[in-house]
């Protein structure tokens, strides 16, 4: 392992066993009891004991936190596009998507059950409502956000609309995009865990970490709660991984966020 | 024979510009002509409408009042080179050339074809594959001008190009441009705050009296081409200088 890679898993490691120190200290001190918080190590026991069972319910969290993510994905870029075509449109539009991203999604999950019945499609729109203004904020701006001489300098080589958007706006705001996708699925596992656990149980071991966490609070099993709140960090961070890999892979050759070593 | 009066490639007729909404024109009742071949430079005071001038001109910004006419009727094949270089950064040299040809329609082997023809007239060749992060201020301006002239435009419009640069490269480029112009006998509208630069390089220098912008005066630079760099230390080359450094004080004052 080189110098970099070392020095950049040291800091969270650090971190991460100060904070489990923190854990044990807190306990000792405050005398807490293991029902309000069970001791670290009987999380971990309980993740591995219920190991294949949160593997799967983790599955089935992804598959519909990615469906619902993609959706966010596809809707709020194509209505970004359609903000950043005027300020008419913008201040004709904008307001309602705020409108959405400012009620809680807990005043939705009712009504969205109401239309699409208990069942993973609601799952999926509580998470599409969950990820969607992020995307939307985020992309929107790069779009709004490009400089006019660059503009200029396509319009003088006679550039329509369409290549204007294509050619010009749409790369400019990759980044921002990313920037968006990124906290998005940081919401993936929030929205998808709220979404389950609100439509309630499905049949047997279909459900995902929100049927689970339901099951383990019936069952006042607190260590298997902490574990399957542990399966939804790691699918976050899976997902924020994944997202960082993506932008690696489209940004590292030409954005300034990647340092060149051979400017001439 | 030589006509003695050529119809101009470009002619300007009481051109003017007022923003909606401010009381004064950003530049007024602007006349003037550019022949084929002919470097023209612009100067005046900050904020006296040069580059908004230019703008109108390439059809960036619409005027209010006059017009324009191009040789011909129909305007010929036109480029800008801008301040800032403007390189969409995720292309490559080659493929930020290649951007005029691409909005052309211009097929992808004969604009890969031009781009490169043109990267090594601005000694550029070996950066085709480089981004924009990786060039010098120089050598992304040098890019910059081989987009300009991949269109082999008739009618150059330069808006203060090399004004962020430092003073060695700036005077790299306007040699480069120089010989470019010497060479491919496009005509050239150039905004500049440098008299010298604009003495160095022109036929003609127009100079605008501050806010609103209008033209004072038209100054025929009758030095020897093509230009050489012995010839700023010649008594000529000073007096034009001289000559404009005063209309541009009087400018100041009335």
């Amino acid at each position: 392992m080189n110098s970099i890679s070392k020095n950049r898993m040291l800091p969270p490691l650090i971190s991460g066993i100060v904070f489990v120190l923190v854990w044990y200290a807190a306990i000792w001190i405050f005398k807490i009891s293991p029902f309000f918080l069970p001791p670290f190590h009987d999380v971990i026991f309980a993740f591995f004991r219920e190991g294949e069972r949160l593997f799967s319910a983790t599955m089935v969290t992804a598959v519909y936190g990615l469906s619902g993510f993609g959706l966010s994905i596809v809707a709020g870029v194509s209505i970004s596009i359609l903000l950043s075509s005027s300020l008419s449109v913008r201040k004709a539009i904008y307001p309602w998507v705020l409108l959405i991203q400012m009620t809680p999604v807990v005043i939705f999950a009712p009504i969205i059950v109401l239309w699409f019945d208990y069942g993973p499609a609601s799952v999926i729109t509580i998470t599409f409502i969950t990820t969607f203004f992020p995307i939307v904020a985020n992309t929107t701006h790069g779009l709004i956000s490009t400089e006019p001489n660059m503009i200029d300098c396509l319009k003088v080589y006679q550039a329509n609309r369409f290549q204007l958007m294509s050619l010009l706006r749409i790369p400019h705001a990759v980044p921002d995009m990313i920037n968006g996708f990124k906290i998005g699925a940081t919401l993936v596992p929030i929205g998808a865990v709220f979404g389950e656990f609100f439509v309630g149980s499905f049949a047997g071991n279909r459900g995902g970490l929100g049927l689970l966490v339901f099951i383990y609070n019936k069952e006042t099993r607190i260590p298997e709660l902490f574990a399957a709140g542990l399966s939804a960090c790691l699918l976050g961070i899976l997902m924020v991984a994944s997202i960082q890999f993506i932008n690696w892979l489209l940004l590292h050759k030409w954005h300034d966020s990647f340092a060149t070593h051979n400017r001439h | 024979m030589t006509n003695p009066h050529p119809v101009p490639l470009l002619q300007v007729r009481d051109l003017s510009l007022r923003y909606s909404g401010l009381d004064l024109p950003a530049f007024q009742n602007i006349s003037t002509e550019v022949q084929r071949g002919e470097f023209v430079s612009v100067i005046g005071p900050s904020g006296c409408g040069k580059s908004t001038f230019l703008k109108a001109l390439a059809h960036l910004i619409k005027a209010s009042s006059g017009d324009f006419n191009w040789q011909g009727g129909d305007q010929p094949s036109i480029a800008f080179i801008f301040q800032d270089p403007t390189l969409l950064p995720w292309k490559t040299a080659q493929q930020n050339v290649e951007i005029p040809l691409q909005l052309q329609g211009v097929k992808k082997e004969d604009r890969q074809s031009i781009a490169a023809k043109v990267l090594e007239q601005v000694l550029l060749k070996e950066k085709a594959n480089t981004y924009p992060k990786a060039l010098s201020g120089g050598m992304r301006m040098r890019v910059s001008i081989a987009r300009a002239l991949s269109v082999e435009p008739e009618m150059m419009f330069l808006d203060e190009p090399f004004a962020a640069l430092d003073a060695i490269t700036r005077h790299q480029m306007n040699h480069l441009i120089l010989e470019l112009q010497n060479r491919q006998k496009w005509a050239a509208l150039m905004v500049t705050h440098s008299v010298n630069e604009a003495v160095y390089m022109s036929d003609r220098v127009l100079v605008m009296s501050g806010t609103p912008g209008e033209i004072v005066d038209d100054v025929k630079i009758d030095l020897e081409r093509p230009r050489v760099e012995e010839i700023q230390n010649s008594p000529e080359f000073l007096r034009h200088v001289q000559e404009i450094r005063e209309i541009l004080k009087k400018g100041r004052i009335t």
